[in-house]
């Protein structure tokens, strides 16, 4: 059993700052190879769309890079997102399905790159940039940028020869750029300039969103932003700012929600990830709450973030967890337990109390599957991993598989239609219905048949029973279901699905008390329910 | 002659305003359809039952939603990307709070999460299902479902029950179907599919105005000129047509109209649009038909503020790109890797079939 985990300090603020620094150089090292892994992918499984884009091209250039040039290039934050938007493209098919859509700007946009590292090649390097009408296009490694306007959205040409670099491409001269000293360079009428990308004690500062948000940038004056970031950099403590310098590689500002929460809450605990998704190395501060708190919140959650890249717990990955929320309740609890061993906290809207925090943090921890790699994240966090205690017993563990007995499968049931059992409680989950959806692919008539040759017979294992359970339910016959997962719940009694099917069967034969029970009153016994069913109905062998 | 349940749709029309969904009710009305699903503020239960029974219909409650503000934070809101409430169950005794009518209290004041639920907020929502016969109502309601969280656990429904709450609502088969292969926002994006296979856009089965007053067909459709759906929009649209001619013939002309849509979440109607060579759109101005959604994607007005300030569009590589008079403006950009698979295209349901943004 878990042990208060209220908030300690185990772990010495300066420990922390060079962890947090140790950890990035692992997590940059990585990113170098998910780039490699990635890069070579494309070019091989969706080598037309390679083509076609240019992209190939580009990545032949990359190798061109320095191995000083590459060490930076793992450092911007935005190559980061870019091999992460990449990973998810290929793991959700997008590139399979509609190429031509965000897969092709995708792939266009790795030119955006090759500019930005043009300063990193030994030799003469060129390419194409397709702005579709965004105005910025960064250089000397995000330094500075070079902007457009107006905007405009036809393919932009550039080379770089012996420092020098040349852009323009849509009618007029272009612009020269020594890329020594970029900003002397002189703006030109065809609505190219350079600008620099101002740094506060080596950390980049994008004092406006567009390179990194999917929303449209507030109203805030750029060097407002830039002092009041400033200015909460240099509130810092020593081994805070230590802490800060050793994660963040960039700041940029996080436009507020469309919708102003409730009193006493921030823009930092409102679920938009799906906008703002996390970038390795970026702290995107909202312009209504800029505090040295604030920021040293943000490293403190990209360094859990980077920590649960490299240590990736078990259920952060299954295909029956919820892992999302697992990760993110790691985040928000464990950033606000590091900012108090940092001395930081008080006076944050989202600041929570010891006990709120400490619940908080327990729930997560428990969830957590026991494993090395857990154990791993713990340490590396600053936790005692042995505050928590082996959960073998565990009632959220998933445990145990079925898979579809060969009866089944004869009638074009596939192997993998498996049951993943999860157990009670098991809090970031959600059900496993896949038999249900892989049943469902078998002609209703051969389910029919199969089921009423199968259902007087009277050896069943857990196995025969769950599946002709779930045949007899993709065929409406939702006393027989019942009856055979009160088999299956007679093996074992403790299996999520088993109770929700038996759940939304008995819902079919118009048992809603009984429904209600299992569904949101957390039932699970068998002659329980089966009292708050008028008519039998598959209940029949229920003591 | 005036037939009795026109006067009782007509009362629901006035009580319900533009969110009524006039052709799914006449749908049941006119046996098209078994039943439909629907919202109504607890407080106006007793007047729309009423109502509802002089029309010859009647109604089973589902269970009571009441709204989370669009910035709540709840544990499995990815699994909930339109709708996202806390569900209390239906006891008739309760009493609606008048401590809450003039909006005093907030929204945890009410033994969320027990089940020892007191007082209801006049603005909760009864979820109903509607139907010709208190039967037919809970079979329907055995089949339908939202995905529920409870204690962190997200719980869904098995697929064999969208199939059958796709049989009760009327839907054709073959669009049941295709929605049960292809309504996964993380890795399909329905409307591209149903483009794709798609040999022409017929406007009685443009569904895209189904979140306005103007929406004839609710489904989304496997085929922008699914027969099954054109048959079966063709006699929604008579059943209109007997309750108020005017009516059908401004929900033809709302159907026939040009569409730039991303996802579920963004879709606009471009006026007056005119597709220049097959690679860009002319309009006039821009209308958007998520306007009476509650839970918007956040980037909509951005959306609606770019496309109103120009006068053309082209689509490329995932993004919108908004021009003035021939200027460049800036784009939209598209993104199918956080949760939904956006895809621009731009859909002519006026008679050309043509579409932009798909390959």
């Amino acid at each position: 059993m878990a042990r208060s985990l209220g908030p300690r300090m185990n772990a010495a603020p300066n420990r922390l700052a060079t962890a947090a620094a140790t950890f990035r150089a692992r997590y940059e090292k990585l990113l170098l190879l998910r780039l490699a892994e990635m890069g070579e992918r494309l070019n091989h499984e969706y080598s037309n769309l390679s083509a076609r884009t240019g992209f190939s091209e580009s990545w032949d250039l990359a190798s061109g890079l320095t191995a000083d040039g590459l060490t930076l290039a793992v450092q911007g934050p935005a190559l980061a997102a870019w091999v992460d938007t990449t990973e998810r493209l290929l793991a959700n098919g997008i590139f399979d399905r509609y190429p031509d859509s965000h897969p092709a700007r995708h792939l266009k946009d790795f030119g955006y790159f090759l500019i930005n590292w043009a300063d990193s090649f030994a030799g003469s390097v060129g390419g194409c940039i397709y702005p579709l009408a965004r105005r910025d296009i960064y250089i000397q490694h995000g330094r500075a940028r070079i902007r457009m306007d107006p905007v405009h959205s036809e393919a932009v040409r550039w080379k770089c020869v012996d420092g020098r670099l040349s852009i323009g491409g849509h009618g007029a001269a272009g612009l020269e750029i020594d890329l020594t000293e970029p900003l002397e360079t002189e703006s030109r009428d065809d609505g190219f300039a350079v600008a620099p990308v101002p740094q506060v004690l080596g950390v980049q500062v994008y004092s406006d969103a567009s390179a990194y948000s999917r929303l449209a940038c507030p109203p805030e004056s750029p060097a407002d932003f830039l002092r009041r970031v400033t200015d909460a950099v240099n509130s810092l403590g020593p081994a805070q700012l230590a802490f800060l310098r050793g994660t963040a590689r960039a700041i940029t500002v996080k436009p507020p929600p469309n919708v102003v929460s409730g009193a006493g809450k921030t823009d930092l605990q409102e679920g938009d990830e799906q906008l703002h998704p996390w970038i390795a190395g970026l702290l995107r501060v909202s312009p209504i709450r800029i505090s040295p708190t604030a920021l040293l919140e943000l490293a403190a959650r990209d360094y859990i973030e980077r920590m649960l890249c490299l240590f990736p717990p078990e259920d952060v990955s299954a295909p029956t967890s919820f892992g999302g929320d697992l990760q993110s309740l790691l985040v928000t609890a464990g950033a606000q337990r590091l900012v108090r061993r940092l001395g930081g906290g008080g006076d944050l809207g989202v600041d929570l109390d010891d006990d709120e925090l400490s619940q908080r943090w327990t729930a997560a921890v428990e969830l957590l599957q026991e494993s090395a790699r857990s154990t791993a994240l713990l340490d590396a966090l600053g936790e005692q991993s042995d505050d928590v205690a082996p959960r073998s017993d565990s009632p959220g563990r998933r445990t145990g598989t079925l898979s579809p007995p060969e009866s089944w499968r004869v009638l074009g049931v596939p192997a993998e239609a498996v049951l993943v059992k999860t157990r009670r409680a098991a809090a970031f989950s959600v059900d496993d219905f896949s038999p249900v959806r892989a049943m469902l692919r078998v002609p209703p008539a051969a389910l029919n048949d199969e089921v009423r040759r199968q259902k007087d017979q009277d050896d069943w294992t857990e196995e025969s029973a769950f599946y002709l359970a779930v045949a007899a339910y993709c065929v409406g016959e939702f006393p027989l279901c019942v009856k055979f997962l009160a088999r299956c719940i007679s093996f074992d009694s403790d299996v999520e699905e088993y109770w929700h099917l038996l759940g939304f069967a008995l819902r079919h034969q118009k048992c809603k008390a009984a429904f209600d029970a299992i569904m949101f009153h957390g039932i699970r016994d068998l002659p329980h329910v089966s009292k708050l069913v008028e008519q039998p109905a598959g209940f029949e062998e229920i003591g | 002659m005036s037939i009795p349940w026109k006067s009782a749709v007509d009362e629901l029309m006035l009580m319900r305003g533009k969110g009524f969904q006039v052709s799914q009710y006449l749908g049941v009305i006119s046996g098209l359809k078994a039943s439909i699903d629907d919202w109504i503020q607890v407080q106006q239960l007793e007047a729309y039952g009423t109502h509802l029974r002089r029309a010859g219909l009647t109604y089973e409650i589902d269970c009571i939603f009441r709204r989370l503000p669009d910035t709540h934070k709840a544990f499995g809101t990815m699994y909930a990307p339109t709708t996202r409430a806390i569900g209390l169950p239906w006891v008739a005794e309760v009493q609606i709070s008048p401590a809450t009518i003039n909006g005093n209290a907030n929204w945890e004041d009410a033994d969320l999460g027990t089940n020892a639920v007191r007082m209801y907020k006049p603005t909760d929502e009864a979820h109903i299902v509607v139907a010709r016969t208190q039967e037919a109502a809970a079979d329907t309601l055995a089949c339908a479902w939202y995905p529920v969280i409870v204690e962190n656990r997200v719980m869904t429904c098995p697929h064999g029950d969208a199939i059958r709450l796709g049989d009760a609502l009327g839907y054709p088969r073959c669009c049941v179907d295709f929605f049960i292969a292809h309504n996964n926002w993380p890795r399909q994006n329905q409307y591209a599919e149903a483009a794709k296979v798609s040999t022409s856009l017929d406007w009685r089965a443009n569904c895209l105005a189904k979140n306005t007053q103007w929406e004839l067909i609710f489904h989304m459709p496997c085929a922008f000129d699914c027969p099954a759906t054109l048959t079966y929009s063709a006699a929604l649209l008579e059943a209109v047509r007997e309750y108020n001619e005017a009516y059908a013939r401004r929900i033809e002309d709302e159907l026939k109209r040009t569409v730039l849509v991303a996802s579920e979440r963004l879709v606009f109607a471009l006026n007056d649009a005119q597709f220049m060579d097959n690679a860009s759109v002319n309009y006039s101005s821009v209308e958007s038909l998520q306007a009476m959604v509650r839970l918007r994607d956040p980037r909509h007005d951005d959306y609606y503020a770019l496309l109103a300030a120009g006068n053309n569009l082209k689509i490329a590589d995932g993004a919108v790109i908004v021009m003035q008079d021939g200027r460049d403006l800036g784009s939209l950009l598209a993104y199918a890797d956080r949760g939904v698979a956006e895809v621009p295209l731009v859909l002519d349901f006026c008679g050309s079939s043509t579409r932009l943004g798909l390959n």
